[in-house]
């Protein structure tokens, strides 16, 4: 009986591939952020450890979840806040609200409310701030942008949650952790629509960025690496409609190639998930694929455009790369998980894998397009991974 | 064109601008600083817009004709480009941007007189739902509302059912347009529409982003969906039209 690890690493083709994988991304968003998963996993503890980082308690909490689902990956071995931080920061409960304490010496904002997610879950943001104004020329991309080196992560503390994953799930799962993309990052530091702008209105600023982004995700890399993680998910969402194929290959690819090979030499899996990519954008996702990430998922298909598993084949196959990357499959989260009857949900799962078996070759991996949403329950998820177990195993 | 030294009088909307050509100068007619405007936005070409709209001014020319055959013409053919996917969000968000600072040039020229007599053609209230912190697809919607007429209030992201309906009484909104872009948070638009219904409010409700469609408007409630930017153009005028 192969672990999760194993069946993972034959489906990148470190071994056999005897059964399909079953995963779940972006776990943490529906699973952590909201309180119907965590109460199905939390066992009764307060939400608000996930505020303070609270590893051991943590653990647990992952712990029940893998118990339960039983993914072949843990998801979210991250970077986490500081050691220091989380020694000076405290949680206070009280009738009127939940106070997060800083009690750092000096400490200028020392106590403020944090709020339970709401019933249907928050997601992952980033910070919306505008730098433009400030980042200009090549020594502000250096001065602003700042790059901390893998070592200083580590001695930070802030891989201590990657180190306890790796140390309680790493034997039996395939430890995922999540990298700032360089053009996702560069969002990070001039915002989202001040760095699409920079696409047309300054491409050489906006590539000295990126470049620069690379640099600080590289450090991540090692230090992901350092710790035993076995892959690393890059999400990026200057694809598809936002940016033309032109665009990516002048601007997001040197950087993207560079963080690839970097992962690679490291011995991690480099898993691309390029938003809204589809039938439209082939040009740039045949660009993704010419730079040669160990995995490539695409979202389901949704409004505009079409990401067919039976295209996503071909157009691999097409490059001959069924030996090279592994596809992942993308079960729509809403309508078929979320709201199919048990029928669609068996009849998507079944062909899904007879694609990946198939149609490309076996390099595959089940899972979803988008996060799981709140309104799907465990026992629908249980279903899911059931399914994948029932026509996934071995041949 | 023509190089000349002449006076221009031209009456615009009861302003009288005189206008002294040096020698050697070229003058552009309306018709070419109109399409001139149309161009630019077509072109992302911000201070070409900005250029021609202070050109317009300087000529007495009609500001309200400026914008609308103008500025308008080109984000709706940028629009267009955008929605047959020749075109990428990038370029499109540019435009938007020119369009704009055309606008905001051109619009306080526009004499009260003129602005009693142009009717508003609705009042839209747009913003993101809580939880939810994309903001493209809602700006630009905002924008192609307000260059075909709409006079929108973008209350932003993350903003609670409570803030849509606040804001949608406070200036007696015709439409409120609430987006969603991830599977997380379109429950919201839910909570929106029922709050509407429940208020007695009939201010028509349209929704959009990625993860929703008609089937899901049609669940909640919502009054319509809206998959690209011209779709919501076209939806938020039926809307008027049928009012």
């Amino acid at each position: 009986m192969m672990t999760g690890k194993e069946r993972i690493l034959a489906a990148f083709g470190d071994g056999s591939p005897e059964d399909i994988p079953s995963v779940l991304n972006y776990a943490h968003l529906a699973l952590w952020r909201g309180p119907h998963f965590w109460n199905d996993f939390a066992e009764g503890k307060p939400w608000w450890i996930k505020e303070l980082w609270d590893i051991p308690k943590l653990l647990e909490v992952e712990e029940t979840m893998q118990r339960k689902l039983g993914t072949d990956w843990a998801w979210g071995a991250d970077i986490c806040p500081s050691r220091e931080w989380r020694k000076n920061h405290m949680v206070v409960p009280t009738s009127r609200a939940v106070y997060m304490r800083d009690i750092t010496p000096g400490a200028t904002v020392w106590q403020y409310i944090i709020e339970e997610p709401p019933p249907e879950g928050t997601h992952a943001t980033y910070p919306n701030v505008d730098l433009s104004g400030i980042i200009k020329t090549k020594e502000d991309v250096e001065k602003y942008v700042y790059v901390r080196k893998a070592e200083t992560l580590i001695e930070e503390g802030r891989t201590d949650w990657v180190e306890a994953v790796v140390k309680k799930f790493g034997h039996k799962k395939f430890i995922l952790s999540q990298i700032g993309n360089p053009l996702e990052a560069a969002c990070d530091f001039i915002g989202p629509m001040p760095s699409i702008k920079l696409f047309i209105k300054n491409p050489t600023l906006l590539k000295q960025l990126v470049d620069r982004t690379a640099d600080a995700t590289i450090e991540e890399i090692k230090a992901y690496a350092k710790m035993g993680t076995d892959g690393v998910w890059a999400w990026e969402w200057y694809t598809g409609e936002i940016i033309s194929p032109a665009q990516f290959e002048a601007i997001g690819k040197p950087a993207i190639q560079r963080c690839i090979r970097s992962a690679q030499q490291l011995g991690l899996k480099y898993i691309f998930y390029p938003t809204g990519v589809g039938k439209d954008w082939q040009a740039g996702l045949e660009s993704i694929l010419d730079m040669k990430p160990d995995g490539i998922h695409l979202e389901e298909s949704k409004k505009g455009f079409d990401t067919d598993l039976s295209w996503q084949a071909s157009v691999l196959k097409a490059k001959g790369l069924q030996d090279e990357i592994t596809l992942f499959g993308n079960v729509d989260s809403i309508n078929i998980v979320q709201e199919g009857t048990s029928e669609e949900l068996e009849r998507e799962v079944k062909r899904q894998i007879d694609v990946g078996r198939n149609e490309y070759g076996g390099r595959f991996v089940m899972d979803v397009g988008s996060p799981i949403t709140p309104e799907t329950s465990l026992e629908r998820l249980i279903e899911y991974m059931n399914l994948v177990r029932k026509h996934g195993g071995k041949r | 064109m023509r190089a000349c030294v002449h006076r221009e009088n031209h009456k615009s909307h009861g302003v009288m601008k005189v206008k002294n050509l040096e020698k050697g100068e070229t003058s552009m007619s309306e018709k070419e600083i109109i399409d001139g405007l149309r161009k630019a936005v077509v072109n992302y070409d911000d201070e070409g817009v900005k250029k021609l709209a202070n050109e317009v001014i300087e000529k007495g020319f009609d500001p309200l004709k400026a914008i609308q055959e103008g500025l308008v013409k080109g984000i709706n053919e940028v629009g267009e480009k955008f929605g047959a996917k020749k075109i990428f969000l990038s370029e499109l968000m540019i435009a938007a941007e020119a369009c704009l600072a055309g606008m905001d040039i051109l619009k306080p020229q526009v004499t009260a007189t003129v602005r009693a007599n142009v009717k508003t053609v609705g009042k839209v209230v747009m913003g993101t739902v809580y939880g939810d912190i994309h903001f493209i697809g809602k700006n630009l919607v905002a924008t192609m509302l307000e260059a075909n007429g709409f006079e929108v209030y973008d209350i932003g992201e993350d903003q609670p059912v409570e803030a849509f309906v606040n804001k949608a009484k406070e200036v007696d909104a015709d439409i409120v347009g609430a987006s969603a872009l991830t599977t997380t948070t379109r429950l919201e638009q839910e909570k929106l529409v029922k709050a509407f219904r429940e208020q007695g409010l009939k201010t028509k409700i349209m929704i959009g982003g990625a993860v929703v469609d008609d089937a899901w408007a049609e669940r909640v409630g919502a009054d319509g969906y809206a998959k690209n930017l011209q779709e919501a153009v076209n939806l938020a005028k039926q809307f008027m039209e049928r009012k």
